[in-house]
């Protein structure tokens, strides 16, 4: 670095102003071996981002073949009405198991959790690296399952389709073990259907979903110790960045919640395999007991989902909007509320299952609980867009889209929960649409707002801004036609889970189709668009003069992110940096303060650093803890 | 945020006099007759047949009635207050969307960034519990009238009136049956207009689900366990009535139709739909053949056995009748009128290679009239039937035929079971 540049560098410690460009942690080691068996959370969170994108590839090709599917109202994969169907059946589930399992828990947390956290409190690494390895070696090992059953499924069906029925049960009798037929049960695996009906690869499927629980179980203890044991000087509870907040609350059910799941699947496969009577009616167990432990899972998995994603726009909202974030101990404060009252809305799933009155009764008014800290959340984002400077680039276009599908998924949900209505709206297109807005709208566009906003970080350059916006334009307005319409069309009573319809839906599902198309070509411009990128500008280290730790070092970080740790402030208070994310080429490699803080900076002397605190500011040493 | 404020209280205020309010009365309608969709022509024949005969309407059109625009006819007596519920949550989820996104793009137009130079702004405030009460309480006012209004209906639609009529109702893979308290049997649910009717769910194998959109009505068919659920029928007509809960390969053709029938003519179609020996078409007697057929589809045997050879969970019964059979534990046996009365009655006794135990023993279910017709119709779907006939109970010419083209679906045929 040039003393030139040094009073613009003065809020950043000497050490932590490495030459980005000569050492980080992609060009730390080369080889095969140093990517697989990195301990480096920074790799750990690429090796994640592309399996668990490539998982999000498959669930989305199965997700155009069913749209497909649906265009018409008669049976449009195979003239065979059994094979159309079980295709379709076979789609739908594998749809939703891999982007369930695979795609959605893990995203955000694996990826960019682990990308950001430990930077973002000012640490080298996680609290357990070598835990973090494990991890996600066992997601691979739970995709393989999976993966095992597409392929099995694929060769199954050409070998149904190409053979005498004859042929291809004595084929099925002999090499049936090797190759599982698919998987047709609903991503639910609810009995007895999974358990007495399926011929399909229940067992693979269950396997891999229990192994891929303790993939979640284990990153989330890793946040949680890191939460508790690494935070820097300066950072207490309450002066955490809003992501790490989203977070903790989402380790907290991971760790809590996951293992109901992998008992509810052990007893799932003990029933399969072994004929234990447990959710059996006919062995004398309650199929509706199956409903209740996989839901006491699942529900809380919704926000396993869905917190990260709310914790990105929370964290995105203040920089880009050049401001404060607002009602900051609120947003934090609704994250952990959501995450208790996940726990105790299960029973909303079983409104028609014929539980008790009673039960129904308090299941729908816990139910409603959640919708006020969402409702908290969304109020408070407004109000940090109030007299704002709003940055109008790709990462907000992600955030709005996230906060326009989240309002809408949240608000139907209030449908859901009053129970004289879901009776007429549970199991229809009304629910599909409902969770792909608050699931999958909220958590995907969340998702891509991260990989845009933390690209400069991540990579050391910069995206292509103009096709940046015009990808997540294209995708928020593709997503709203596939699913909009969906509303309505299971308000009129469509069914889910149907191969085949009636004419009088097929207006509404035609137009959805459409709209998935356009959705595709959403992804496809942004994808484009992120690999184009790694030939862009090379990135500033705080493009977006953001004060949360992450970005107090180059991008791309070094391998141990920090020489020394930066001590923490208030991580809102934009007011010391300059937002460059400019054509300015003057401050492509340097931090740029703000000048007043710049002069301030210099009045103080070296040693000493400018904190910011609360609405005012203060000079501080270093050394010394701010709130002291 | 005054106006806000008036406008959350005026919300409130709307749900308050929602719950004071009693259900809306309905009014029938006399919508136009459009065509069944039906792709069954034997089905659209029946349909239309019960629409002459018995002067039932045809009504297919949507949302005239309901209160909101995109819900479907309303036709029992739960539907109009369901409606209003939903009208009510329709005006809070509307208000709060063009509020929420009316603001956020507007900031988003309002207060973007207009050059690079614009100084970040500068003492906004960060906080203010004032506004955060206010955003937390009056939210939840409005949800807990939407609870109370919700749970108010469903509690009404969740305790039948002692006089309702009681239907039980089987759900199987793939089809209904519905029993009435006369025996009647039918595929397809029979009601009379404006009296209570209560149904008994159960299932024989996998959960389904009995949703009638008209009725707003929805109850799981769970095995192991009698749901119950009932509704008062107001407008006479045919509805939708679907399966909602995912339950395998025809999931999707578990469909079934409602007639509503008025004033008197419910008894009167119920014992014509209920005469399985008379043709409902032509009015004449069937013979046991065809007796054997309407049985096979009544009776959900067609969830099962195909009659044309294709492949499903269970054998065909194309050709079945004298063929040889090879059971699971390695005996065979010739497919004649004994053996195929014992698989009807005690059907886990033998069990044919490649498939699995699943099929119900219809004991007690079928007198020795229905079964012999349904053997009379297997028996009428097989080349060889001539021959057979004629050599009664020895060994055939069936013995030398091919077994006929089968796929697995059963469990047995799982590779996953042990």
């Amino acid at each position: 670095m040039s003393t030139l540049n040094a009073p613009l560098l003065a809020g950043i410690p000497e050490a932590n102003r490495a030459d980005v460009h000569h050492d980080n942690y992609l060009t730390h080691s080369r080889g095969f071996v140093s990517w697989a068996f990195t301990l480096d959370h920074k790799r750990i969170a690429i090796l994640y981002l592309v399996g668990v994108m490539s998982m999000f590839a498959i669930g989305g090709i199965f997700a155009l073949l069913l749209r497909l599917e649906l265009f018409t109202p008669e049976a449009s994969f195979s003239e065979n009405p059994a094979l159309n169907n079980d295709l379709y059946n076979q789609f739908f589930t594998i749809h939703g198991a891999v982007m369930v399992f695979l795609f959605i828990i893990p995203a955000i947390p694996a990826i960019i959790g682990n990308f950001v956290l430990p930077m973002m409190l000012g640490a080298k690494d996680v609290a357990f690296p070598r835990l973090n390895l494990l991890s996600f070696w066992i997601w691979a090992l739970g995709a393989v399952f999976f993966s095992w059953i597409l392929l099995g499924g694929g060769i199954t069906t050409i070998a149904r389709v190409n053979m005498e029925p004859e042929a291809f049960l004595a084929w099925r009798n002999a090499w049936g073990w090797l190759f599982p037929f698919g998987l047709d049960t609903g991503w639910t695996f609810y009995t007895p259907y999974s358990t007495t009906q399926s011929t399909t690869g229940v067992l693979p499927a269950t396997m891999g979903a229990f192994i891929l629980g303790f993939s979640s179980i284990l990153t989330g203890l890793n946040f949680i110790a890191s939460i508790h044991m690494l935070r820097p000087k300066g950072m207490t509870w309450f002066r955490m960045p809003l992501f790490l907040w989203g977070i903790y609350s989402t380790a907290i059910i991971q760790v809590l919640a996951t293992p109901v799941l992998a008992i509810t699947l052990m007893l799932l496969m003990a029933e399969r395999a072994l004929r234990i009577g447990i959710f059996d009616s006919t062995l004398g167990g309650d199929p509706v007991l199956y409903q209740h432990f996989f839901w006491f899972y699942s529900h809380p998995a919704v926000y396993i989902m869905i917190l990260p994603g709310l914790a990105v726009v929370s964290e995105i909202l203040s920089p880009m909007c050049r401001k404060h974030i607002f009602g900051y101990s609120f947003i934090a404060l609704s994250s952990i509320a959501i995450a208790f009252f996940s726990f105790i809305v299960w029973g909303h799933h079983m409104f028609t299952s014929g539980q008790s009155p009673l039960v129904n009764a308090i299941f729908s008014l816990l139910t409603f609980s959640v919708s006020i800290p969402s409702a908290v959340k969304v109020f408070n984002w407004l109000s940090t867009m109030y007299r704002g400077r709003i940055m109008l680039l790709t990462p907000m276009w992600y955030v709005m889209g996230a906060i326009l599908v989240f309002t809408l998924g949240g608000l139907t949900g209030l449908h859901l929960a009053t129970i004289s209505t879901d009776i007429h709206f549970h199991d229809t297109y009304f629910v599909v649409a409902h969770f792909h807005y608050v699931m999958m709208g909220t958590t995907l566009f969340a998702l891509l707002a991260a990989f845009y906003y933390w690209y400069p970080k991540m990579w050391g350059r910069m995206y292509p801004e103009r096709w940046g916006q015009i990808g997540a334009i294209v995708t928020i307005i593709g997503f709203n036609v596939t699913f909009l319409i969906q509303f309505v069309m299971g308000a009129q009573g469509m069914p889910r889970r149907y191969a085949t319809y009636e004419t009088q839906y097929e207006f509404y599902h035609q137009v959805s189709t459409v709209g998935s198309w356009i959705l595709g070509l959403g992804l496809l411009i942004a994808l484009i668009n992120l690999i184009a990128g790694r030939k862009g500008k090379i990135a500033p280290p705080n493009p977006w003069g953001a004060n949360t730790l992450e970005w107090q070092t180059s991008s791309p970080p070094p391998h141990d992110n920090f020489k020394i740790t930066p001590a923490a402030g208030d991580p809102y208070a934009l007011r010391r940096w300059r937002f460059v994310h400019s054509n300015d080429p003057a401050v492509a490699d340097g931090w740029e303060l703000k000048p007043e803080f710049r002069a301030r900076q210099e009045a103080a002397g070296p040693g000493h650093r400018v904190e910011h605190r609360g609405m005012g500011d203060h000079l501080g040493s270093p050394e010394k803890t701010p709130g002291e | 945020m005054k106006l806000l404020l008036c406008t959350m209280i005026a919300i409130l205020l709307t749900g308050v006099t929602a719950l004071a309010q009693d259900a809306p009365a309905t009014r029938p309608t006399t919508a136009p007759a459009a065509e069944a969709t039906d792709p069954k022509a034997e089905k659209l024949a029946m349909i239309e047949k019960i629409q002459q005969d018995f002067d039932v309407p045809a009504q297919r059109d949507t949302g005239l009635e309901s209160p909101n625009f995109f819900m479907p006819q309303v036709a029992s007596e739960a539907a109009p207050a369901t409606d209003a519920v939903l009208a009510y949550i329709n005006f809070v989820t509307v208000f709060f969307t063009i509020l929420i996104l009316g603001l956020m793009f507007f900031f988003a137009w309002y207060y973007r960034s207009r050059s690079p130079d614009q100084p970040d702004p500068e003492g906004v405030a960060t906080h203010s519990t004032t506004l955060e009460l206010t955003w937390t309480i009056i939210p939840t006012c409005i949800v807990l009238i939407m609870f109370a209004l919700g749970f108010r209906d469903f509690l009404h639609q969740a305790v039948p009136p002692p006089n309702a009529m009681r239907v039980e109702v089987h759900g199987r893979m793939w089809s209904w049956q519905f029993t009435y308290p006369d025996g009647t049997v039918t595929e397809d649910m029979h009601l009379p207009v404006g009296e209570p009717v209560q149904f008994i769910l159960t299932s024989e194998d996998v959960i389904h689900s009995l949703f009638v959109p008209a009725f707003r009505m929805k109850k799981d068919v769970v095995p192991g366990r009698f749901n119950t659920i009932w509704a008062v029928p107001t407008v006479e007509g045919v509805f939708e009535v679907y399966c909602t809960e995912y339950c395998g390969t025809g999931h999707s053709d578990m469909l079934a139709k409602c007639f509503v029938y008025g004033e008197g003519r419910f008894q009167q179609a119920l014992a014509w739909i209920g005469d399985i020996y008379t043709d409902p078409i032509t009015g004449k007697p069937r013979s046991p053949e065809e007796t054997g057929r309407a049985l096979w589809s009544l009776r959900g045997c067609r969830g099962c056995h195909s009659v044309d050879g294709s492949p499903l969970s269970a054998p065909t019964w194309k050709n079945l009748f004298g063929a040889q059979r090879i059971f699971t534990n390695g005996s065979t046996a010739t497919a004649d009128e004994e053996y195929l009365r014992r698989s009807i009655l005690q059907p886990h006794t033998q069990i044919v290679q490649g498939y699995g135990a699943t099929m119900p023993s219809f004991a007690g279910q079928l007198d020795d009239r229905d079964i012999n017709a349904i053997i009379a119709y297997i028996r009428s779907l097989s080349e060889s039937q001539g021959q057979t006939q004629q050599s009664g109970l020895e060994l055939g010419p069936g013995e030398s035929q091919s077994v006929p083209e089968v796929e697995p679906r059963g469990p047995a045929a799982g590779q996953n079971r042990p």
